[in-house]
């Protein structure tokens, strides 16, 4: 899906599962979100948006986003590695990354946090919570200050 | 035979102190011929050369008898006897009487055979010994006799064949010390230094005998199969050499130890250097053997092979390091298979639960009720499995974690999972009952969270329709315990099933469903156990269950 240039804000997602994929994406459609949602299958991939190569070079097609939303397991590139390639890059240091992800688990957690994690939502079950979810972080970031 | 007048001019202690101690059976051998050449004037001094003379006595002064006299009396030590050629006692002295028990009036008349043992006269020792008297001059002998009373005493002796100056055998003389003392000694010694020789050559322990300087002396054949060298190696060799280096410090202080006369042994382990440049492990004790005059003579050192108990040592290091690598690993192993149905067993099952929504969003009005059901029953069916896998993780996790002590304020504790659960649908007619305070246990203040919340909810969940939730929690002193009770007016649990009831993924409710994966009182028991507390469940009268939490003070 080839998105139509825009001024409004863009919300890159990293994800690898393509159930999920759709999801986020009707999720969004449905929850009146005025945001753009770019969606790239892992890490690497978002590292490429970012620096606006290759397919991504057009940065009105392609704006910087004003937030991110990662899965943590990805292939090639997981959202750990995403997060601390992030945070060596001074250009892309202060985007807010939110962690999307079924794990529940302490330790990623933390170490999500600790590696710049603005937030930590696992993606629920019922797709009416999901909807709100994502109503609730569009709205948030709509809200926020962003440098 | 002496007369009493002699004796008492003499006085026997004087004469005793003269000879006794100076003389041995040869001297007074001489002495006697030299004697009895003025007794029978016939008598040859063949045994010439050193004469006898009592101290402070001339010939001139004494008579050949007295002086003869004098000469028996003194030497009480000695048994003398004289008899004629067929070995009858002719003359018996007193030292004789003393010695072997017969008085002279017994004696005169016997054959000198009597002092013999029975076996050494069937063997014809006394014959023998006359034999060799009359064709040497003399027999010298050490052997057992026999006493009046027949007892063995063990004696040195001499007999002298006596002849005329023409050569004719006419007498024999025997002179005798009762060496019994010695010869005890002698043979408790010969024995004792057989039981050592025996026991240094046969011990399966390394014995090494080393002079104070520390060179080795001898070594048994245990210590040299250990150290693999021969006795020509080893003799000179000083002891600590065949200690590896690093050990040797430790040697130095053990005989330090002992030459400071701290202790009387000191064992020590240590490595001695094997053949081949191996090492072997051994227990080794040293000693310090003394002189008689309690000065220090050897040291005595013990070498116990111990290798095989610091091998192992050894193996059970390595084997206890192999068994926690692999319960890493295998627990390393469990987290990584929680994680994958945490993260990848979900995934699925939202995607189940999401595709059925977006049916029932997008096509509602093109499918029919029945359909529409069957789309909410896979709807329902995944959202119970996301619960299952939430349990099932949870009670993975209070199996795992580490458990901290510290002090629990179970008061708290219990408010705490109270005040949650008022929060929660289903509580809202619910009363809590908290009988403050339950008071302190040395348990982890997190996981018994859990424990109280599942009990709690459980209190609330399995309710009676026709009643509102009461839940009582209160505690119970019993000593060397402390019990909490949480109690409630639910539907209770058939007798029957109260253990059951702690069982993983058991559901016993009966009647109408109540939601649960059967998880809950898994994780409280498990928990416990891990805290090294108990639990169970009593029935409430006249409804409901009574939980309980046992814990040590």
């Amino acid at each position: 899906m080839i998105p139509s240039p825009s001024s409004d804000p863009v919300i890159l997602v990293a994800e690898d599962d393509i159930n999920d994929q759709a999801f986020i994406r009707r999720a969004f459609q449905r929850c009146g979100a005025p945001e753009r949602i770019a969606i790239v299958n892992d890490g690497e991939e978002a590292t490429v948006y970012l620096r606006g190569l290759g397919p991504y070079a057009d940065r009105t097609l392609h704006p910087l986003p004003r937030v991110i939303l990662t899965d943590l397991k990805m292939p090639r590139m997981g959202g750990i590695d995403l997060l601390t390639w992030m945070q060596s890059r001074a250009e892309f240091r202060l985007i807010p990354v939110l962690v999307l992800t079924s794990s529940n688990d302490d330790e990623d957690i933390a170490n999500a946090f600790g590696h710049g994690a603005k937030g930590y939502m696992i993606k629920p079950v019922q797709f009416p919570d999901l909807e709100r979810l994502m109503g609730t972080i569009a709205a948030y970031w709509r809200m926020s200050c962003v440098p | 035979m002496p007369s009493a007048p002699c004796r008492e001019a003499t006085g026997a202690p004087y004469r005793r102190e003269r000879v006794r101690g100076i003389i041995g059976v040869s001297v007074l051998c001489r002495a006697l011929t030299h004697v009895l050449a003025h007794r029978f004037s016939r008598a040859s001094v063949r045994d010439g050369g050193a004469f006898f003379t009592l101290p402070k006595m001339t010939p001139t002064e004494l008579t050949p008898e007295f002086r003869f006299q004098l000469f028996l009396d003194a030497a009480s030590d000695y048994a003398i006897f004289f008899t004629d050629v067929s070995a009858n006692i002719c003359e018996w002295s007193s030292g004789a009487e003393k010695i072997i028990g017969y008085t002279e009036c017994e004696a005169l008349g016997l054959n000198g055979r009597v002092i013999f043992t029975a076996e050494d006269r069937a063997r014809g020792a006394p014959e023998e010994e006359m034999a060799t008297a009359e064709r040497c001059g003399q027999a010298n002998d050490q052997r057992w006799h026999v006493r009046k009373d027949g007892t063995r005493f063990f004696a040195v002796g001499r007999l002298v064949a006596l002849k005329d100056p023409a050569g004719t055998l006419y007498g024999y003389a025997k002179i005798l010390r009762d060496a019994t003392p010695h010869k005890t000694l002698e043979q408790a010694l010969h024995a004792s230094d057989q039981q050592f020789r025996a026991t240094f050559a046969q011990a399966p322990v390394g014995m090494v005998l080393t002079s104070l300087d520390g060179r080795i002396l001898q070594a048994n054949a245990a210590f040299k199969k250990i150290v693999g060298k021969e006795d020509a190696e080893l003799e000179g060799q000083g002891l600590i050499e065949l200690t590896v280096p690093e050990d040797r410090e430790a040697v130095r202080r053990q005989i330090e130890e002992i030459l400071n006369g701290n202790t009387k042994g000191v064992v020590i382990e240590k490595r001695l250097l094997g053949a081949d440049g191996s090492t072997v492990w051994v227990q080794n004790s040293c000693a310090l053997l003394n002189d008689a005059e309690g000065r220090p003579l050897n040291f005595i050192d013990l070498c116990q092979d111990i290798s095989r108990l610091k091998l192992s040592e050894a193996d059970l290091a390595r084997l206890v390091e192999e068994r926690t690598s692999s319960l890493v690993e295998k627990t390393k192993q469990m987290e990584s298979f929680c994680y994958t149905i945490a993260h990848d067993l979900r995934a699925p099952l939202r995607a189940i639960a999401g595709y059925a929504d977006f049916l029932r969003q997008d096509f509602a009005s093109t499918i029919p009720a029945e359909g529409i059901e069957y789309i909410q029953r896979i709807a329902a069916a995944a959202s119970r499995l996301d619960r299952l896998i939430s349990d099932l993780l949870g009670y993975t996790r209070t199996q795992q974690i580490a458990l901290v002590r510290e002090d629990v304020d179970l008061t708290r504790v219990a408010q705490r999972a109270i005040d949650q659960i008022r929060r929660e649908p289903g509580s809202e007619n619910a009363t809590f009952e908290l009988a403050s305070p339950l008071g302190h246990v040395r348990a982890d203040n997190v996981t018994l969270e859990h424990v109280f919340l599942n009990l709690v909810a459980n209190a609330v969940k399995f309710r009676r329709e026709d009643a509102p939730p009461v839940v009582r929690i209160y505690s119970e002193d019993k000593g060397e315990t402390l019990r909490v009770w949480v109690e409630d007016n639910g539907i209770g649990i058939d007798p029957r099933f109260k253990d059951r009831v702690f069982g993983m993924f058991e559901r016993i409710s009966s009647g109408r469903a109540i939601p649960g994966t059967g998880v809950g009182l898994a994780i409280v028991s498990t928990t416990m156990e891990r805290l090294g507390g108990h639990r169970g469940v009593e029935t409430n009268m006249p409804h409901g269950s009574r939980f309980w939490l046992e814990f040590k003070k």
